[in-house]
């Protein structure tokens, strides 16, 4: 049943970690998303801009364009002002930054605080898939 | 010649002089118009050591124990006096008295007239050689305070009460840049900082004037060329011998140096969180992934196994997240961001992320809440991180089927929660430290080995900054109660 519902969703995972990339990507190809994924800024903003997917994974310190930089650049862009992003970092501390580019609409999770099964709720709640 | 009539005065005169000057401490010399002793008072014998009769009828121009260049002062001193007799100044002139000691004597001279003739001159000099001594002493000391002031390493600056420079050293003008105390003294010491903190300087110019002084405010200074740096300022009110402010004395250190390195502190910070927490969000979720049966079923003893490594791995979690929280409150880099929260559904988070070991040891919470809403404006993650470690410390410290109650009530403007339990207590003589870093209290080391000594530390501090308190009633065996204050108003 639910794969119905995601499977034409798609989901951009911008990640250079390659296990943490690996495992985001079976866990939310099990779930029937179809799943992108880009191991650097450059190539995440292209398959972005491209794809159009309907949610983007954002890590944060990302080789060649970083995740606020990749924000910033989305956020100028005609389709990507209103795309969905949650940024998924281990750095509590650039909230801040998020959240000014967000205009205080944000979704920010600390990878090592959240368990992968709330991180699908989430990112179903964002899809209206709930 | 004199007259007879002047004659007659002179001579009352000496005859007064003898009658009221015999006792006095100056010496009192009547001279002649020619400048020759009529009288002069036993006080000279004391001062210059030559009796009366060795001065009497002598000229001030025999005076061989004064040198020729102060009896030329003399001389011009009484040539003056005589000229403008409406004059009040006086002279200082040196000597040596008959002993061989130095004599400085202060002397004034005042010209007596018969009608409009002046026919006498009576001179007053009092020995002002102790006067000399300590206005020496004083000039000497106010000198060394000067070379202190000049050759101190850190900046000192004097401002009148209006906040204009009087007095500089060194160090001031090579921290702004100057070359010389003329460019600034006379010049306000506003200028010397930026003008985004002059509201903020004027505010504790009076405060300093109110208590007295002020210790390590920050604020941007300015060299001379207009180039900011951050600088660290204490000054003081210096007063007068009646305590009446007369000035502000401060010391200023740049601190631009510390700054960065505490920059590079905090960076450090970011990065080895976010170093320590890449594998262990890896670590989480593979091991989430195997429990959560999507690989197929795990046998017991796997499933067990793995239960334990992600058990750890959580624990890392928290100690990690507890590390940062220090070291961002002992850096001073603690962010406090203040939205609208309700401190129940806070507790209720927590309770509900504390469910498992609640079941598992049959603990019974209680909860009184009250009827008003529970709103304060507060930073969630600070609030939501005091009563974590406040509730699971109460979860964790007592035995199996305990109770545990949580009560919020609003008194004024502010929030008081207590959170009570039935178990082991604090024991009596380990009270006054459960609040320090890393301590931990005897009777639990052993039943819960586990614990870091951090989490009441943590949880005073962030109270702090929040501007509330926390308290405790305790007995051992019988259990705790804390007592936590929260304004409904966080200052930011």
């Amino acid at each position: 049943m639910k794969n119905k519902l995601t499977k034409n969703k798609t989901i951009l995972l911008i990640e250079d970690e390659i296990p943490t990339l690996e495992i985001l990507y079976d866990r939310f190809t099990k779930e029937g998303f179809r799943v992108l994924k880009a191991r650097d800024g450059e190539n995440g903003l292209e398959l972005a801009l491209k794809e159009h997917p309907d949610l983007i994974l954002l890590d944060i310190i990302l080789p060649k364009v970083n995740g606020i930089e990749i924000l910033r650049k989305l956020r100028a862009d005609n389709w990507g002002k209103d795309a969905l992003v949650i940024i998924l970092t281990n750095l509590s501390d650039i909230r801040t930054a998020a959240d000014t580019l967000e205009n205080g609409v944000y979704s920010f999770m600390v990878k090592s605080a959240w368990k992968l099964e709330d991180l699908v709720k989430n990112v179903k709640e964002k899809l209206k898939l709930r | 010649m004199l007259d007879r009539k002047s004659n007659n005065k002179l001579k009352q005169l000496q005859e007064e002089c003898e009658a009221l000057f015999k006792h006095v401490k100056d010496i009192i010399v009547l001279f002649d118009k020619k400048g020759k002793i009529l009288y002069i008072n036993p006080a000279v014998k004391k001062i210059t050591g030559f009796s009366i009769e060795e001065m009497k009828g002598k000229s001030f121009k025999d005076f061989t124990f004064v040198n020729s260049k102060n009896r030329r002062k003399l001389a011009d001193y009484f040539a003056k006096r005589l000229k403008n007799p409406e004059d009040q100044s006086v002279s200082e002139v040196e000597g040596v008295s008959k002993n061989g000691r130095k004599i400085i004597v202060e002397v004034s001279a005042n010209p007596l007239k018969s009608g409009r003739k002046v026919i006498a001159v009576l001179v007053i000099a009092r020995d002002i050689n102790k006067r000399k001594q300590i206005e020496n002493m004083l000039k000497d000391s106010k000198e060394r305070l000067r070379n202190m002031l000049t050759s101190s390493p850190e900046a000192i600056t004097v401002t009148d009460l209006n906040g204009f420079i009087t007095e500089c050293n060194q160090a001031t003008l090579n921290m702004h840049g100057f070359s010389s105390k003329e460019e600034l003294i006379g010049k306000k010491a506003f200028d010397l900082i930026a003008s985004k903190d002059h509201k903020k300087a004027l505010a504790n110019m009076k405060k300093t004037l109110k208590q007295g002084f002020i210790k390590d405010v920050e604020y941007t200074f300015l060299t001379k060329d207009g180039r900011e740096f951050p600088a660290e300022l204490s000054a003081s009110v210096v007063l007068d011998t009646t305590g009446k402010p007369i000035a502000f004395m401060a010391i200023t250190r740049n601190i631009f140096k510390h700054k960065q390195s505490l920059k590079a502190g905090k960076e450090f910070i970011s990065i080895a969180s976010h170093q320590l927490r890449t594998p262990l969000a890896i670590m989480n979720w593979y091991s989430e992934m195997l429990l959560g049966d999507n690989t197929g079923r795990l046998n017991n003893k796997q499933g067990k196994y793995l239960e334990e490594i992600y058990k750890a791995c959580q624990q890392l979690v928290r100690l990690t997240d507890l590390l940062l929280n220090i070291s961002r409150l002992e850096l001073g880099t603690l962010k406090i961001e203040p939205e609208l929260v309700d401190i129940g559904k806070v507790i209720d988070n927590v309770l509900s992320e504390l469910l498992l070991q609640i079941r598992n040891k049959k603990i019974k919470v209680n909860k009184d809440y009250g009827k008003t809403p529970l709103i304060v404006n507060a930073d969630p993650n600070i609030i939501h991180i005091i009563f974590q470690n406040l509730l699971s410390n109460a979860v964790k410290y007592v035995h199996e089927e305990s109770n545990v109650g949580i009560s919020i009530k609003r008194q004024n403007s502010s929030f008081l929660v207590k959170i009570s339990d039935n178990g082991y207590g604090i024991p009596k003589n380990q009270r006054s430290r459960i609040f320090t870093k890393f301590f931990r209290a005897e009777n639990i080391r052993e039943k819960e080995p586990d614990g870091t000594g951090l989490g009441l530390y943590i949880v005073k501090s962030f109270i702090q900054e929040s501007g509330g308190k926390i308290w405790f009633k305790s007995e051992e065996n019988k259990g705790t109660t804390f007592y936590i204050k929260i304004p409904s108003n966080i200052k930011k």
